[in-house]
Order: structure tokens, then C-alpha cells, then sequence
């Protein structure tokens, strides 16, 4: 720790940090020019660079092509990218995700029960509705990755966001088709069936109901991850 | 993106890495190519992928062996910490969002825990804890208590959960917190040594049910007295 602080990327990270801090920069902001920094910290132009590469590859800003480095607007998937390919290298296998996916959407449902917004109701009875009355498979596929992300959202805990959103990488790699399968084997309807107490329950904030009727959830897609 | 941008060859750098691991070409702990082979794969130049090297090994994908060339880690248990800080300050982070994560994961390893714990990590949970009560600085005790719930996390053995507690730990320490000090002028004295305890029984009896209340009643306390 102590040999990070001395190196110079790292002053500039600080640098930015204390900026932020002091409310100067914000979401969306272009950062500080390389001509400012290397003022200002005394560093060359190299320091500079690496140290926005850094910040780039962890979520934190966003390199424009010809047009400078901006702080990010969103923060929804800041520390998935670096986090994925740390779990990628993990020896891990099916059931370590789904004990990971299991925990994180049950806190979801539970949280998003308690926060839920009346406008996010609306959007998430919209979205149920069409799920369970579509007979397109493809289509039930997308409202229901839908409806998990919109109760995502509604948990407001960025972090927890943030897992959630990391989980999609890990889920292409080793989930292919448990949807394929579980529809072919129980129907379309199993789309109602598995959301049905989950969408009532968060609709009428019950966070215990929520949690179990997730639970439910998952221990169907869980006869499905082979 | 453009092929030999050397600006973004950290993008190319990390899809590389993504791939071969897909593939099952490279695994943790494996070196990467020489600087010269991955630069002519990807047709840029040396000192790009140097420096795209470094960048990974400062983020803490990648660690450099001077003179043996360059890794891929065998722990991701060091996460740069300040542009974390960044970010939870640009998205009005709480305290209460971080520790509501830690609730999530505790009780969640708790219960696993209870299920996969070893003789060998009983021995170890115990001593911790013992340690943890005993006659020793305030100092110490924390660092067993700290020990004492990395115990569990690894006892849960799983690999995809010890890494999202790992990426919590910096997250922890910038709203740098004494946790335990709090706790106890809210409460009353011995609630620390209640609270493990009963946390401590029931994972090395292997009552996954008691694993997870304790734990959950744990982390609620923690949570009750940082809302206030």
C-alpha cells in the first residue's frame, strides 16, 4: 500500500479523488486537463496517461476518441469488467453461480420490495403483464430479464447493482439454455408461474413474501442448471 | 476497435485474456505471453502491450515477476482501493449500501459454511474466536475478529463469493468505520462476544439454520446502529 501512494499514477488518481470529494468535478465532467495536472502534481505526461487508463478500465471514466476523458455518467457496471475476468480465472463451476446468483437475486427481491417507487410499479406491472401474455419464447426471454432488472434497480444499492450486472458475464459462460430447456419441459406458462408471487409480493411490499417467492423462483431454475 | 490503437491496446490486452480463458488456453496463475509474442499477435507495438501489462498488474489482474515475466494472479484479493473510493462518492454511495452488501454475503457464507466447514477450519474458527475474548488490546482483537469471519468466508468455498467479499474490503475501509467501538457504546458491553458466540457454536455444530440467524442478527445490529 504504502509503495502505491509514491507512485505517480497514483497522485493522479488522488488527485481526482480529492476533486470529487470537493464536489469540483462530478458525474459526466470532463477531468482536468494533462496541461492542469501536469502543473498542478508535478508529474510528466506518461503518469497522466497511465493513470486515466486505469480509471478507464475500472468504469471510473470514459476515453472519447480526439475528445478527452470524461467521468462516467452511470456507475451501474463499474467494477464488473476487471470483477468478471477475476471470477472467469476463479475455479469455479454451476453450482458455485447459482448459490452466487441465488444470494444475490433473493437480497434483490427482498430490498426491491422495500424501495420499490410507484413509478417502478408501473413499470414493473407493464412488463409482467406482457410477459405472461406473449407466446413468443424469445420475446418472454427478454420481459423476463427485464422484470429482474427492473427489480435490480429498484434494490438502490449500487453495489448490489453491481453484482448483479457482473453475473451476466459469468451466466453466458456456463448457462447456455436453461430457459430453452425449462420452457420445452414445462411450458410457456412456467414464465407466470415462477413471477407471479414474486410480482405480487414486491407490488404489495412484503419483503418476506418477496424473498420466499424468489426462493421459489430459484429453486426452478436450479432443476435446470445442469 | 481499431486494430493497432495503441491507446486502447489494454482493451485488446484484456479481451485477449478473456478469450484464451474461454478457450481454456490460460488460467490463473499462468504466465502470459512475452511482450514481443503478444505484440505481434495482436500487431502492436511492445511497448503498448508493456504497458497494458502494467495497467492490468496495478488494477490487480496481472502481477510482474521481474526477470520471469508477467502473470496472470493466483488471488484477486487486491483491489486498487482509491478509484472505488471515486466511484461510491460519484454515486452517492452509503455506508448503509456497502454494508447491506456485507450483510447479503455474510450470512449467505455463514450458511454455506455451516454445511462445508472441515474439521481442520473449526480448529482455526475456534482459535480466532477464543483469541478474539482474550486478554489483549482492543488493536488485536479486531484483527481476529477480521480473521474469524475470513474464516467462514473461506469455509463457504465458494470461489465466486469470496471474490465479491474481497472487492468489498477496500469499499470498507474508505468510510474507514470502527464497526466494533460503535456497536458497543450503542449496545452494552458484551454484545460483540453474544453475537459471535452464537454465530461460532452453531457453524461448528453444523446447524445451518443457526448459522444463518446468528449471522443475519449480527449484521442487523451492525446496520441499526449505522442508520441512526
Amino acid at each position: 500500500m504504502e509503495n502505491i501512494k509514491k507512485q505517480a499514477y497514483y497522485k493522479v488518481i488522488e488527485y481526482i479523488s480529492e476533486e470529487v470529494e470537493k464536489g469540483a468535478i462530478s458525474k459526466g465532467d470532463r477531468v482536468p486537463s494533462e496541461r492542469d495536472m501536469i502543473e498542478i502534481l508535478g508529474i510528466g505526461r506518461n503518469s497522466i496517461r497511465e493513470a486515466l487508463k486505469i480509471l478507464d478500465i475500472l468504469g471510473v471514466v470514459e476515453r472519447r476518441q480526439g475528445d478527452g476523458t470524461y467521468i462516467k455518467e452511470s456507475f451501474d457496471k463499474w467494477f464488473s469488467k476487471p470483477m468478471s475476468v477475476a471470477i472467469m480465472l476463479s475455479e469455479t463451476n454451476k453450482k458455485e453461480i447459482f448459490e452466487f446468483r441465488n444470494m444475490i437475486e433473493v437480497e434483490i427481491a427482498s430490498l426491491a420490495a422495500e424501495r420499490i417507487t410507484d413509478e417502478e410499479i408501473n413499470e414493473l406491472t407493464e412488463c409482467y403483464d406482457e410477459m405472461i401474455k406473449i407466446e413468443d419464447q424469445e420475446v418472454i426471454t427478454e420481459y423476463d430479464l427485464k422484470f429482474h432488472s427492473i427489480l435490480a434497480k429498484a434494490s438502490k444499492n449500487i453495489i448490489i447493482i453491481n453484482s448483479y450486472n457482473a453475473m451476466d458475464y459469468m451466466l453466458d459462460l456456463f448457462i447456455y439454455d436453461v430457459r430453452v430447456e425449462a420452457f420445452n419441459n414445462e411450458g410457456l406458462e412456467l414464465a407466470a408461474r415462477v413471477h407471479d408471487d414474486l410480482y405480487k409480493a414486491v407490488v404489495r411490499r412484503d419483503t418476506v413474501a418477496a424473498a420466499e417467492a424468489m426462493k421459489e423462483h430459484m429453486k426452478v431454475v436450479r432443476k435446470y442448471y445442469h | 476497435m481499431l486494430k493497432g490503437d495503441s491507446n486502447k491496446t489494454y482493451y485488446q490486452v484484456m479481451e485477449y485474456l478473456t478469450n484464451e480463458i474461454r478457450m481454456k488456453h490460460l488460467k490463473k496463475g499462468d504466465k502470459m505471453p512475452t511482450e514481443r509474442e503478444l505484440a505481434e499477435y495482436l500487431g502492436v507495438s511492445r511497448a503498448a502491450i508493456r504497458e497494458s501489462y502494467k495497467i492490468l498488474s496495478i488494477v490487480g489482474l496481472l502481477r510482474n515477476a521481474p526477470s520471469q515475466g508477467t502473470f496472470i494472479k493466483d488471488e484477486f484479493d487486491e483491489w486498487l482501493g482509491e478509484p472505488m473510493s471515486i466511484v461510491l462518492k460519484l454515486s452517492d454511495t452509503s455506508m448503509r449500501d456497502v454494508l447491506e452488501f456485507r450483510r447479503m454475503i455474510e450470512v449467505e457464507v455463514a450458511t454455506l459454511a455451516a454445511e462445508k466447514i472441515t474439521d481442520q477450519e473449526i480448529e482455526l474458527l475456534t482459535d480466532a474466536y477464543n483469541k478474539m475474548f482474550s486478554d489483549i488490546s482492543e488493536i488485536e482483537k479486531a484483527e481476529y475478529d477480521k480473521k474469524f469471519h475470513g474464516i467462514i468466508v473461506k469455509a463457504a468455498r465458494n470461489q465466486i463469493i469470496l471474490n465479491a467479499y474481497n472487492a468489498m474490503s477496500p469499499m470498507l475501509r474508505i468510510f474507514t468505520m470502527d464497526i466494533r467501538t460503535v456497536v458497543v457504546e450503542n449496545e452494552y458491553e458484551g454484545i460483540l462476544e453474544k453475537l459471535h458466540r452464537d454465530i461460532y457454536e452453531a457453524i461448528a455444530s453444523k446447524n445451518v439454520v443457526k448459522a444463518r440467524t446468528s449471522m443475519q442478527k449480527h449484521m442487523d445490529t451492525i446496520l441499526k446502529n449505522y442508520e441512526s
